[in-house]
């Protein structure tokens, strides 16, 4: 075990147990998972994706690509960085990709078979042959860790925050912004991913004000979190930045105890993204070798968790960053063999740090091999002395710094190569989205303080309008060694793989290759080659894959440009996703005063649109669906049935002109219903084609009661408001959504007048209460508006009440209709009377395409009115003629067939006038009336073919059937108007 | 463990819905020797009754249920011939209370509005819970009152019991 006695901020008093891997180790409270490992020495966390290459720790954060690992002690999670999982008690992980060890991994045959898998071989390979033979190989090799068996335990929420300034990382520079900022009196939310705030100063001894940098962390964030106006949160990851200043974030430690993460969704007038650089790699042959890690992670590693990642360190560099660690390399113990810089001309400070610590530099030198396979044994490099070997079992290199500008990209913000740091760095904004410090590209802790303080000044202090306590400088600060950095590619034609995706394999050879297929666009060698497309989404690699490009290119790294950066900047859990929205949360399920009844009564519900459930039927002991239908529909048939048709939509409109508006919403006329009576309206998109059907009863002279079909409730309710507000603001109308105000139960059969007759009313039921009439009075002391209104061909009878009194109502009915026998029905029979009495279904018939006069209704279609909404389009179809779909009836042969929704129409044998398809079947059943298999269809010409032969074909059945009329039962319509 | 917060079902309440310009609007005010509000998502309340302002020309008259069918017919024949709009929504709606110290916890978590920017009295519309609801703040951060369609009544009951951290 390698860890120091003293410093970092682990607590050594609490041991805690672990297995990884199978193998238990220790740790101490304050470790990540990954430093644990460090200090137990273990170097091989996990496998490679493609090659299944050994793979060791390469960072500290969560931008790391191989320590993926499978949780399997909290919730069996994939997939999880062992840099982000804080150590806990009994934790249990295991590498991913690899079997059946990360040590001894049988798929590393895929190494030596390398040669085969180049970039893109996928295209090339499977092109031959067939997918389906290659797809079962693929998929047993595709993928990393698995999905958890357990349904996650663990409750999430979902919330959302308003703030005038949210800033994204408290390191020094969002530590300084929250300050001025909130200073000023504005509301601010500070974000920060890690455990405790301070950015890189938790990792890095730095002095700021003269004191050290964590007692300024100290100082500075107690007094702002001791503001009112100040929100912080720890263990927070910004995840995306969306448009209007929407910042979704991940809080992974809430203080409720019973919540395992919180979802926030920011809105922000300004945001301040201050979430620092991560290190870059260099790219060398056997640069992804347990053992080589990133300078600055090595650093991080030994001061915060007092782990040592090896005893012999060689450093590479072509920057002056390393050169700044080298006394904590020193300190923890390590023995430094010597910095290799890639630069001809280290500065003078930089010589002097390494001169300080007797740190022997050889500048303009190039690793070209590393020993070892499972660990490092000696680096090979080559410089101006020839070609030497140093033995080491680390090596931490740096290829500069990438600033974070993730949050930057996703709100649409450009980036912009700048020469000087070698890094692509903000350009033009696109939303009030405002980077400072390490994330603009301002890698000097001085700098960034006051680039911090200045941003935040201009947008909150004095000089923004703001009352503010005066407006507070940048607080003192030095670097060690200023920041310098010299991009040096490595040589063509150096042997060994040479990484640039670390998670995905792609190598240097790769990126060439990509190239010398002619991808020249950044954005198509990212796809062709899936650099930059795994989980750690190109955070380290993507600077060196847009400079190997612009190398191959012979261009500039600027003309290259960027890959676009896409939310989440870092994986986010489903549960976090889901929030409380799952289990019977999953939908906003609405429900009727009924509803309740109906599922203690046996009912089966089925989804009814506009997330409403009804019963579908409501089967009887031993009884199937088709026995409990039947039953159902023979009730309704014969004597009486019942239905809760509360879900339909309902409106009303009031006032004058409610008449001109019904007209024109209408197909046929409505200013001229007498009160008290209902009718029948069709509504049609602007194209002409159906959109709605159902009846407006008129009240009193200026006001109407509209009802629409269930799932179109809500579009028929913003199409006439919008109507209202926008085209005919001349229409003194008001439009009410009374939709669940009234509960609707239809008493149904010829035996339903009997039934309501039953019941104490002032409701007279004689003949006179025509057909579309309707009454208001009481049932049993209750207020009711009773219709006459059928939707199933029979005598009908639709009572509605008040919702408060809606079940007491049902109950009774129920109760005066058992001696009628009086049977609940289920939308699945209403389904069946609807196609035995050929009632034409919007949401069936109405297929975009067909019309009024196809669904054989012109009958309602008043084209001598001045105008509806879809005449016009209407007479273009009349005018333009031709073959079009009409709805008819189908008999098949077999009185028994089965035939399904959908089915496909083709020409019966020896029709020798048509060929191929003819139309679909919209809806068929077994009809318990006829006893027999019935259907309804959309028939090319149809409305001329009544008495020819057609072949149903379904995917499963087909039949031969005889088109006819679409209307099977009681055609006159006598039983409903009687 | 759960927010320190009470869920409760409003019960025995009216409500009108009002709608109409000007004129109108007089007639009401006199009708019920109130002043209507009209600023933006303000409302009137006093014992017998309290006017919400939902828009321009539009208010929920919310009263004690027993007054529900008096009060609609002064409203409706003091308005009667001229455009405009009384309808008894009582059922419609479904309130409940959400009353407690973290009460703003809960209701963040349906609310997209800006809950800081509403003070006691005041009221306003808005998507919660992936259903519309109108929202009454009776003690800015410590006691609301919110109105959803009738029909999502059982789903926001059980919205809220989730939300403050029971288990359903």
């Amino acid at each position: 075990m390698t860890r120091l006695a003293s410093g970092g901020v682990i607590d050594r008093q609490r041991p805690l147990r672990f297995l990884f891997n199978g193998k238990r180790y220790q740790g101490y409270e304050g470790d990540t998972l990954a430093s644990a490992l460090v200090a137990n020495d273990v170097l091989i966390v996990g496998r490679s994706f493609k090659y299944h290459r050994p793979r060791g720790l390469l960072t500290c954060g969560p931008e790391e690509p191989n320590g993926l690992v499978q949780l399997v002690s909290d919730g069996d999670q994939p997939n999880l960085r062992a840099t982000e999982i804080p150590l806990r008690e009994g934790l249990e992980a295991r590498s991913v990709n690899c079997w059946p060890s990360a040590r001894f991994d049988l798929r590393a045959i895929n190494s030596v078979l390398a040669p085969l898998f180049p970039a893109g071989f996928y295209y090339k390979t499977f092109m031959a042959g067939k997918w389906d033979f290659y797809s079962r190989f693929i998929r047993q090799a595709a993928g990393l860790g698995h999905s958890p068996k357990e349904r996650d335990q663990g409750r999430y929420e979902r919330v959302n925050h308003h703030t005038d300034v949210l800033i994204v990382g408290a390191g020094p520079a969002g530590i300084q912004a929250a300050k001025v900022a909130s200073g000023s009196g504005h509301d601010v939310m500070v974000l920060d991913m890690q455990e405790s705030p301070g950015g890189h100063l938790l990792f890095h001894p730095r002095q700021i004000d003269g004191q050290a940098g964590s007692d300024w962390v100290s100082r500075e964030v107690g007094e702002l979190q001791d503001r009112d106006n100040v929100t912080w949160l720890q263990s927070t990851t910004a995840t995306g930045y969306y448009d209007h200043n929407m910042v979704i974030a991940v809080e992974h430690k809430p203080a409720e105890s019973w919540l395992k993460e919180r979802l926030w969704h920011i809105r922000a007038r300004k945001v301040i993204i201050a979430t620092g650089a991560v290190e870059r790699p260099l790219i060398f042959p056997g640069n992804d070798r347990p053992g080589v890690m990133l300078a600055d992670a090595a650093a991080r590693y030994i001061r915060r968790f007092a782990a040592v990642p090896g005893k012999k360190v060689l450093i590479y560099t072509n920057n002056s960053t390393p050169y700044a660690q080298l006394e904590t390399f020193k300190t923890a113990g390590i023995e430094i063999q010597g910095i290799l810089d890639l630069r001809k001309n280290p500065s003078e400070a930089e010589l002097c740090l390494a001169s300080k610590l007797e740190v022997p530099v050889s500048v303009d030198a190039r690793i070209t091999g590393v020993q070892g396979r499972s660990g490092i044994r000696g680096v090979t490099y080559q410089s101006g002395a020839g070609s030497k070997t140093v033995r080491c079992d680390l090596v931490c290199h740096s290829g500069g710094w990438n600033p974070l500008i993730h949050l930057y990209s996703h709100a649409g913000g450009r980036s912009r190569f700048e020469q000087a740091s070698a890094a692509f760095i903000p350009g033009e904004r696109a939303q009030a989205a405002y980077p400072v410090g390490g994330a603009n590209g301002t890698f000097s802790l001085a700098e960034g303080l006051k680039e911090a303080t200045d941003v935040a000044n201009s947008l909150f202090g004095e000089s923004a309008g703001n009352r503010a306590s005066g407006t507070p400088n940048a607080p003192a600060a030095e670097d060690e060694v200023p920041y310098r950095i010299d991009q040096i590619w490595p040589e063509k034609g150096d042997k060994g793989k040479a990484f640039v995706d670390f998670q995905n394999d792609v190598t240097t050879a790769d990126i060439a290759l990509a190239v010398r297929e002619n991808f020249q666009s950044i954005e198509h060698v990212k796809r062709y080659t899936t650099a930059g497309m795994a989980v750690d989404q190109g955070k380290i690699g993507n600077p060196n894959v847009i400079g190997l490009v612009s190398r191959e290119l012979g261009e500039e790294q600027a003309s290259v440009g960027t890959t676009t950066f896409r939310p989440p900047f870092a994986p986010v859990s489903f549960g976090a996703i889901g929030g409380s929205e799952r289990g019977p949360l999953i939908i906003p399920a609405r429900t009727t005063p009924i509803t309740a009844w109906n599922i203690e009564n046996g009912a089966a519900m089925d989804e009814a649109g506009a997330n409403f459930r009804r019963p579908f039927f409501f089967p009887r002991p031993d009884e199937t669906m088709e026995d409990a239908v039947a039953r159902e529909a023979t009730a309704v048939r014969t004597s009486c049935g019942i239905y809760d048709g509360t879900p339909l939509g309902t409106f009303e409109l009031q006032g004058p002109d409610t008449g001109e508006l019904l007209n024109r919403l209408y197909t046929n006329r409505f200013d001229n219903l007498p009160v008290g009576r209902g009718r029948f309206g069709l509504m049609l998109r602007e194209d002409g084609r159906l959109f709605d059907d159902g009846v407006t009863f008129r009240v009193d002279p200026n006001r109407y009661l509209m009802s629409c079909g269930t799932g179109a409730a809500g579009a028929v309710y913003a199409h006439i408001d919008r109507l209202l507000q926008t085209e005919w603001t001349d229409l003194k109308v008001y439009l009410v959504n009374v939709s669940a105000a009234w509960a609707t139960m239809c008493v149904c059969g010829p035996l339903a007048r009997a039934v309501l007759g039953k019941l104490e009313s002032d409701i007279s039921l004689d003949p006179t209460f025509r057909f579309l009439d309707f009454r208001d009075g009481t049932l049993e002391g209750i207020n009711v508006r009773v219709a006459r209104v059928s939707y199933t061909g029979e005598l009908s009878f639709e009572v509605n009440v008040a919702r408060r009194s809606a079940l007491k109502l049902w109950k009774i009915l129920m109760e005066a209709g058992k001696e009628f026998g009086i049977t609940p029905v289920g939308s699945e029979t209403s389904g069946v009377l609807r196609i035995e009495k050929g009632f034409i279904s919007p949401g069936h018939e109405g297929d975009n395409i067909t019309n009024p006069f196809d669904a054989g209704m012109g009958w309602i279609v008043d084209m001598t009115k001045p105008d509806f909404i879809g005449k016009r389009s209407l007479l273009r179809d009349v005018k333009l003629g031709g073959e079009r779909q009409h709805v008819v009836g189908l008999l098949p042969d077999d009185e028994q067939a089965l035939v399904a929704d959908g089915s496909a129409l083709l020409p019966a044998q020896g029709s020798d006038s048509r060929s191929g398809f003819q139309g679909h079947v919209t809806a068929a059943c077994f009809s318990p009336t006829l006893k027999r298999t019935i259907a309804l269809a959309l028939l090319k010409d149809g409305q001329k073919r009544h008495g020819e032969r057609v072949v149903i074909s379904g995917l499963e059945n087909s039949c031969v059937a005889t088109v006819t009329e679409p209307v099977f039962y009681d055609p006159k319509g006598e039983r409903m108007r009687g | 463990m759960s927010y320190r917060v009470e869920v409760s079902s409003l019960k025995d309440y009216a409500l009108i819905n009002l709608r109409g310009g000007a004129p109108v609007t007089a007639n009401w005010e006199a009708t019920l020797d109130v002043t209507f509000p009209k600023a933006a998502h303000t409302a009137v309340i006093n014992e017998a009754f309290s006017v919400l302002s939902l828009s321009s020309d539009h208010w929920w008259v919310r009263t004690a249920l027993k007054n529900e069918d008096e009060l609609f017919h002064r409203l409706s024949e003091s308005v009667s011939g001229d455009h405009a709009a009384v309808t008894v929504v009582t059922d419609h709606f479904q309130g409940f209370s959400v009353q407690g110290a973290d009460a703003v916890a809960v209701l963040r978590q349906g609310f997209s509005l800006d809950l800081r920017s509403l003070d006691s009295g005041q009221c306003t519309r808005g998507g919660f819970a992936r259903c519309g609801a109108t929202l009454q703040v009776v003690d800015a951060g410590m006691d609301y009152e919110i109105f959803v369609e009738a029909s999502y009544s059982e789903y926001v009951e059980r919205w809220l019991k989730v939300a403050q951290g029971h288990t359903v």
